[in-house]
């Protein structure tokens, strides 16, 4: 069939090369269109549902929002679980949903139901979906900077540039950060309340109906229509203070008169920081599939666009900015994939010394990149690192078949032209006849290669989200070009090879290479056993060499910012959290090596930002690497600093924006091993935590064992005392609504001034609710129109309580998290299963789950198992098919334990850990591997048939042939390894960004391709002798009886 | 296919099996070895730090442990913000604030009234809250009565003047006996010596003036001009507000401390930021049952007419007490079930201290028991020294950690080493390879240990890893230690560092149970 289609091509020429043409271009525009980013997008395919409570405490939010929320958003098609948190003055569920759930329907899905949900749900609260976006989408980091307040910079924030930029298309969410949201304070002195005797509630009655503005149809004058409109909106401090409460014996009382009215900044979660200084800022949310670089491109020229707009001297300043971060690593992969086209042409330049055929092999190149990103396009894959890497590794191999094909047209012409003269003429059918023979071998060998491929898409959870990107791209790229070289590759050869032909000897390189090859293969003939002895002993040392290498979960991608993330009590206030974030800040900004630093406390005004107050999030934006002194690197500049930043009772993280990002919205278990605590009751699901930890620490193999605390967080509880209320005649609701809005203040209603709008809010003076003494004189009015103070209705005390309620399925949960070390994980959990169950005694509305990542481990492992032994398989019968040999296919296969042994100790040389960046190498060489085996023994097969031509085969006669066959194929298979060797090489000495990210992929495939080289070249030869004379051993035995 | 070659195919399948197999458990080891590192995923690139260790402490959920301790260098105090303050005696105020009103003085208020009943002719007194000057005139009362005495004791003196010297002593008796009488009634309805001289210097008027009998200011006017009164009407009430009563409506739970003759702040928004001081004169035996209050009298002086009654004021009831023990509001922290200060030792330790305390003043907590004067508390900062008590080695409290720790104080195994300072007598220096270390690798520990210039060789030498627990990034604590053994130069091991990151490594040498010397130091993992 594949001379079919050589045949075809061959024939039709001038088709083919319009094909493509055409490939080509549609190549190049997708590889236009294509999303372009950093990393691969990891995060789960959920829909956030978001609803804000202010002001509530996690346990109001968990049970009045979160937990009809929860469980009526179960059983939507495609859900794989809802886990949920309730946290201070929000509830966040996150619906996870399989990944090949389409996002839109998911969110429809979402919606449908929460709009019956919400019907369960206290008044005034709306839950929403979070943007159409993930974490990861959090592209675009601005400060607005001016010489303005914290409130009117905000103002213009949120009134302004947000709109403006939410506008540009692919923006999902525009969130702000830092500031205040200006707001209307009523700061009302409880003891003019009581000397006017009027009740808080008459106060929130008369703000709410003092801000309206009302439309009266029309009146009729003159035959015109005028539009009567009425006004009463709150235009101002004025308007406020001037409302009247009451009027006792004809005299007003304003709301002046028992309060002050100012305008000040609203309660907040949030406090963005720059170099020390307070900011306001905003995060560009991008939309799930938008193309990032694009989509900064446009928000950029939006900026630059409002700027005249913007009110004098107020400037908006990005710090993060993501597309640098894209460009950057595009910029390294393209120079990458410009190095590895000159080494792939040069290496060939030296080993054919023909340049007219560069071209064959350099055309189908590009070609194979063009159709892996039309690809890419149509199956919806981004362009990444990843993606892009999967072509960079692939480079070498890619050109692979071609240089066999082209090698083999121009051996053949050599010999023709040896025999016949001038092949020129019959270029056409020299170039069937050894397509023809190498035709087969080249489909099938890089049939292997994309098969070979194949375990990493049984890679699942994030390594899988990491790494099929790179597998597609990759396998596709390689199809692409198996089909280029039967079909092109020939074509072009008829075009293309021309002129004076080198014959291999003439070329120096190739001479002084079969001088060392030819008596070392001789050599190795005769000591047959050292041979395989050494060879065996090499591997047996690289098994072990493995043992001793380290391990990492994946090479880390320096994104160039780094991530300060100091963690503190939970207990920690907003203020002491801001202070303590503004002294980190101001040591960082005065280090010589930083250019600017950005802090963030607490939220985003963005679903997709979770951050609790304790914990700070500051980008260090680092002054560009040439400015570094010589030999400082990264680490060290981050460890300088560390050093400085030391405070008591802050655990100092240092992480990157994307991988914090990632890190930040993945709710599930991130240990390997994690119990599940599920009930009703929270103190209870503590208990029993603190119980499975303390049996299963007893089980073997049990390390970092560590039962989460729920509590943590101090409440100052308000326990209102029925009788003594019902003793006064005073009810709850009265009570509570004083405990709301004097103590904590809420917002009465919403001025509208222009594109602006503010909130009013009524609270207690400060004075009067600074302390538990103060609270327990705020006054609560009775019926009887006295007033009496909360102390006495309430008790008052502080507790320990929940501060963040974590739930899942709609029950509560509690957990435990584990990691396991020396020993099997499956095991493990058994053991442990059996012994909680044993000792831990679960009430009833109780249960526990196990769970963690070694739930991915044990399904990647089961499909491995049954992966890797058909892959086995099919190559094996893909290579039987080959030589329709069992043996041929068998020492072929021999290949892969030798080309391990190479990546092995490349790895333990260059000092990298294990890693699935590290197993997806050895699996890409993997297939490598066997390939070049196989050019090899149809080498040897061919000289052996030629010398059984000639006569009877004798053990001298079989040594000359293989001694021969192999010579003949050095050049093609030193051609094939310098090639792949030359793709790699620029990945490797590279220091640009994104490059540490392919270095350890590329590792074990550079060090394997070379022990392959000499494992195809030596000890293939010495098998294929040793079994050959068996064969003749046994023939000759055949013959004898 | 001969039978040669089927020996083939099964030997082929056979080593393919045995190379899948192979492959498998590469794989499986591979998986392993990453999937345990899956957890430090967050921090495993990059440098990352932890404040410096101390003795780990046993917490409970509710908080901090009493009695743990921290230990911090200059540096680290002075970036925590340390700022400390002696414990010491100090006169304590307490406060209760009250909603008061301001009332007439009761024992100032007077009436003035009629005493003859007739009509007003004139009232001089126009409005109420004129002042009025006692003696001032204040109305004329047009009396037929008064005439009709008038009248009646003119006809007495001319009687009597008629009966001269003709008369006998009886009629003579009787007529100045009906003078007296007609004059007594005319003093008895307030007529002056003079107005009685007019009279019988027969300008007999029919209108009577009324002269304020007190000083004040009229509260109340009660008549209007050209009004008939009867004898004994009151006309005005007048008040003498030089000084006023401020009934301060205290709240039953507050009523316990306060006793007469406190000392009170009133103050006003009419007196425009100052303060008038009275002091508790009187508290009503009754409380009001409509506002559930019950009033306390202060009576204070009233210069410049500025408090007027009916005002509201704020009265500050204040509670001295003398020399209480006491710290500052910061210095405390509330968990909810304790109450803890830390307490600055030498060198840099802080000690958490549970302390009781009595009803807060403005700024200050009485303290109950649990410190001395002259001890050193914290007054700033705490909050960090507290959570750095939460965080150090076993990294309790609200973060989990490990049960060791505390397990090994439950069982009695007294105060942690730190607190016995003199206890350490030997030096100790050690060295670590590689340097920095190496995260999921081996690091070779060696350590010396000197103790008055010769070398301790029968110690047992442990160390221990902790990485605390970052419960924001769902990572339980990790630890790792081992023990260091005698290789007759010094004290040499290795101990598995499980990743990379900063590592809070605790070197400890011990003789017997009794730590010779320790040495605390952040090792970070590359």
């Amino acid at each position: 069939m594949i001379n079919r289609v050589i045949e075809f091509s061959l024939r039709n020429r001038f088709l083919i090369v319009a094909a493509y043409i055409a490939l080509a271009v549609t190549g190049y525009w997708a590889m236009m269109h294509t999303p372009i980013d950093a990393i691969p997008d990891l995060s789960e395919n959920q829909v956030i549902v978001f609803s804000d409570w202010p002001g509530r405490s996690p346990q109001e939010v968990e049970d009045q929002i979160t937990y009809p929320l929860t469980v009526n958003l179960q059983g939507l098609p495609g859900v794989k679980t809802v886990r949920s948190a309730s946290a201070f003055g929000f509830s966040m569920i996150n619906v996870i949903f399989e990944d090949s759930v389409d996002i839109y329907f998911a969110r429809t899905r979402v919606l449908e139901r929460l709009s019956l949900a919400s019907s369960f749900l206290p008044a005034g609260i709306s839950p929403m979906l979070g943007p159409d976006a993930t974490g990861v989408g959090q592209v675009f980091w601005y400060t607005v900077e001016g010489p303005y307040d914290g409130g009117t910079l905000h103002s213009v924030q949120d009134w302004f540039i947000k709109y403006q930029l939410n506008s540009v298309p692919g923006v999902a969410e525009v969130a702000s950060i830092g500031g205040f949201v200006r707001q209307y304070q009523i700061d009302i002195d409880p003891v003019k309340l009581r000397a006017y005797n009027i009740p808080m509630r008459e106060v929130f009655n008369a703000v709410q109906r003092s801000n309206n503005n009302v439309g009266a149809k029309v009146m009729e004058v003159n035959d015109a229509e005028y539009m009567v409109r009425g006004i009463g909106l709150i235009r101002g401090v004025d308007d406020i203070e001037n409302i009247v409460l009451s009027a006792a014996n004809g005299t007003p009382v304003y709301v002046r008169n028992i309060a002050s009215v100012q305008l000040g900044p609203e309660f907040r979660r949030g406090v963005l920081d720059n170099g020390g200084k307070e900011a306001v800022g905003g995060v560009v949310v991008i939309r799930y599939g938008a193309n990032p670089l694009e989509v900064i491109e446009a928000v950029k020229q939006k900026l630059a666009d409002m700027q005249t707009g913007l009110p004098n001297g107020v400037r908006v300043v990005p710090f993060y900015d993501r597309s640098t971060l894209i460009d950057h690593a595009v910029d390294t992969l393209r120079h990458a994939l410009i190095e590895e086209v000159i080494l792939v042409t040069l290496a060939h330049v030296i080993f054919l010394w023909h340049f007219r055929s560069i071209l064959i092999v350099t055309l189908p190149l590009p070609l194979a990149v063009l159709s892996a990103f039309l690809f890419m396009k149509g199956a919806g894959i981004s362009s990444n690192i990843m993606s892009l890497g999967g072509i960079a590794i692939a480079i070498g191999v890619l050109v692979d078949a071609g240089i066999v094909m082209t090698e083999n047209v121009i051996r053949q012409a050599e010999i023709f032209s040896e025999k016949h003269g001038d092949y020129r003429e019959h270029i056409w059918q020299i170039t069937f006849d050894a397509a023809k023979v190498v035709g087969r071998p080249i489909f099938f060998s890089m049939m292997i290669i994309i098969l070979a491929f194949i375990p990493v898409f049984a890679l699942t959870g994030m390594e899988g989200k990491m790494f099929h990107p790179l597998a597609f791209t990759k396998t596709f790229a390689m199809i692409a070009s198996t089909i280029i070289s039967v079909t092109l590759v020939p074509v072009l050869c008829t075009f293309l090879i021309r002129g004076k032909l080198h014959k291999e000897d003439e070329n120096p390189v190739m001479r002084i290479l079969r001088a060392i090859y030819r008596p070392v293969l001789g050599w190795a003939l005769r000591h047959r056993v050292l041979t395989l002895a050494a060879a065996g002993l090499l591997f047996v040392a690289a098994l072990y060499t493995a043992t001793t290498i380290g391990s990492e979960f994946m090479p880390p991608l320096d994104e160039e910012i780094a991530l300060f993330m100091p963690i503190t009590d939970p207990r920690i206030s907003l203020t002491k959290a801001t202070e303590i974030m503004r002294q980190q800040d101001r040591i960082i900004a005065a280090d010589p090596a930083v250019e600017k630093v950005v802090g963030k406390i607490g939220r985003a005004e963005t679903a997709t930002d979770p951050a609790p107050i304790n914990m700070a999030e500051t980008m260090v934006i680092l002054k560009p690497k040439d400015s570094w002194p010589t030999g400082v690197t990264k680490d060290d500049i981050l460890l300088r600093l560390d050093e400085k930043l030391h405070i008591p009772g802050v655990t100092n993280i240092w992480t990157q924006p994307i991988r914090n990002r990632i890190d930040m919205l993945s709710t599930g278990i991130r240990t390997q091993v994690g119990v599940k605590v599920f009930g009703p009751d929270l103190s209870r699901i503590e208990q029993l935590s603190e119980q499975i930890e303390h049996v299963v620490r007893t089980v073997p193999g049990a390390v970092d064992l560590y039962a989460e605390r729920i509590t943590g967080a101090p409440y100052l509880v308000i326990d209102i005392n029925r009788p003594a209320a019902a003793r006064y005649g005073v009810n709850i609701q009265e009570i509570e609504d004083v405990i709301e809005t004097a103590i904590g203040g809420k917002n009465l209603t919403t001025t509208i001034e222009g594109r602006q709008r503010f909130p009013v809010r009524v609270r207690y003076a400060r004075d009067f609710r600074d302390n538990v003494e103060d609270l327990k004189e705020v006054l609560v009015a009775a019926p009887n129109n006295s007033q009496i103070p909360l102390g006495m209705l309430a008790d008052i005390r502080m507790v320990m309580g929940p501060s963040m309620i974590s739930s899942e399925n709609g029950l509560l949960r509690g957990t435990v998290l584990m990691n396991v070390r020396g020993r099997d994980v499956g095991g493990f959990v058994d053991e442990a299963k059996s012994t909680v169950a044993r000792n831990v005694k679960l009430p009833a509305g109780y249960y526990i789950e196990w769970s963690g990542q070694y739930e991915n481990q044990i399904r990647a492992k089961h499909r491995l198992e049954v992966v890797i032994p058909v892959v086995f398989l099919i190559i094996f019968l893909l290579l039987y098919r080959t030589y329709n040999s069992v043996r041929e296919a068998l020492h072929v296969i021999l290949a892969v334990p030798f080309a391990l042994t190479g990546g092995v100790f490349l790895l333990k040389l260059l000092g990298y850990n294990f890693s699935v960046a590290v197993w997806v190498g050895f699996i890409a060489l993997f297939g490598t591997a066997v390939q070049t085996g196989v050019v090899m023994v149809i080498y040897l097969e061919e000289a052996v048939a030629r010398k059984r031509v000639e006569g009877a085969l004798t053990r001298e006669g079989l040594h000359q042939a293989v001694i021969e066959g192999a010579l003949l194929r050095l050049r093609p298979k030193v051609m094939t390894v310098a090639t792949v060797v030359a793709g790699l090489l620029p990945l490797m000495w590279t220091m640009r960004t994104g490059a540490e990210f392919m270095k350890p992929l590329a590792t074990p495939v550079l060090g394997g391709m070379v022990s392959s080289l000499l494992h195809v070249l030596i000890v293939t030869p010495v098998i294929f002798t040793w079994m050959r004379e068996r064969e003749i051993r046994e023939q000759s035995q055949d013959r004898r009886t | 296919m001969n039978t040669n070659n089927r020996k083939f195919l099964f030997l082929g399948l056979l080593i393919g099996l045995v190379v899948a197999a192979l492959i498998g458990v590469t794989a499986k080891v591979i998986d392993r070895r990453w999937h345990s590192q899956a957890a430090s995923a967050a921090v495993a690139d990059s440098p990352a730090s932890v404040s410096k260790p101390s003795d780990s402490q046993p917490a409970m959920n509710s908080g901090t442990e009493p009695g743990a301790t921290v230990e911090l260098s200059e540096e680290e105090q002075k970036m925590a913000g340390v700022q400390i303050i002696e414990v010491s005696r100090k006169p304590l105020m307490t406060e209760i604030s009250a909603f008061g009103r301001v009332e007439d003085p009761e024992s100032r208020l007077s009436t003035i009234s009629a005493r003859v009943a007739g009509r007003i002719e004139k009232l001089y007194l126009q409005y109420t809250g004129q002042n009025v000057e006692r003696g001032q005139a204040i109305a004329e009362i047009y009396s037929p009565e008064l005439l009709s005495a008038s009248e009646e004791y003119k006809l007495a003196l001319d009687s009597r003047n008629q009966l001269h010297a003709a008369a006998e002593p009886d009629a003579i008796r009787a007529a100045d006996d009906l003078i007296s009488a007609s004059r007594r009634r005319l003093e008895l309805w307030g007529m002056t010596p003079t107005q009685i001289e007019h009279i019988a210097a027969g300008q007999s008027h029919p209108a009577v003036t009324i002269y304020s009998t007190t000083s004040g200011t009229v509260v109340e006017r009660k008549v209007t001009q050209g009004q008939y009164v009867n004898a004994g009407d009151p006309l005005y009430s007048v008040a003498d507000l030089s000084t006023v009563w401020v009934k301060a409506d205290v709240y039953e739970s507050d009523l316990a401390q306060i006793r007469p003759g406190q000392s009170v702040e009133i103050t006003s928004d009419a007196l425009s930021g100052k303060t008038i001081h009275g002091s508790v004169e009187f508290i009503e035996p009754k409380a009001a049952t409509e506002t559930r209050t019950v009033p306390v009298h202060v009576h204070v002086a009233n210069p410049g007419m500025r408090l007027r009654p009916g005002m509201f004021v704020r009265a500050v009831f204040s509670l001295h007490q003398e020399n209480a023990l006491v710290v500052p509001r910061s210095a405390v922290l509330d968990t909810g079930t304790r109450k803890l200060v830390y307490i600055a030792k030498a060198d840099g330790v802080f000690e958490a201290r549970e302390i009781q305390t009595g009803t807060p003043s403005n700024d200050l907590f009485p303290v109950i028991s649990g410190l001395k004067p002259g001890e050193r508390v914290v007054t700033n900062g705490n909050f960090l020294i507290d959570s750095q008590t939460r965080l150090s080695g076993g990294m309790t409290g609200l973060f989990g950690g490990s049960k060791e720790f505390g397990d090994r104080q439950a069982n009695g195994g007294g105060p942690p080493e730190s607190q016995q300072p003199s206890a350490k007598t030997a030096k100790l220096t050690y060295r670590v390879d590689p340097e920095p270390l190496k995260g999921a690798a081996p690091a070779k520990f060696a350590v010396q240990l000197m103790d008055g210039g010769n070398p301790v060789t029968d110690a047992q030498v442990k160390i221990t890893l902790v990485m605390p627990a970052m419960p924001s990034m769902s990572m339980p604590e990790m630890r790792a230690s081992g023990a260091l053994s005698w290789n007759g130069k010094e004290y040499s091991g290795t101990v598995d560092v499980p990743m990379a990151g900063p590592w809070n490594t605790t070197i400890e040498a011990a003789r017997n149970g009794h730590v010779l010397a320790s040495e605390h130091v952040r090792l970070t993992a590359r």
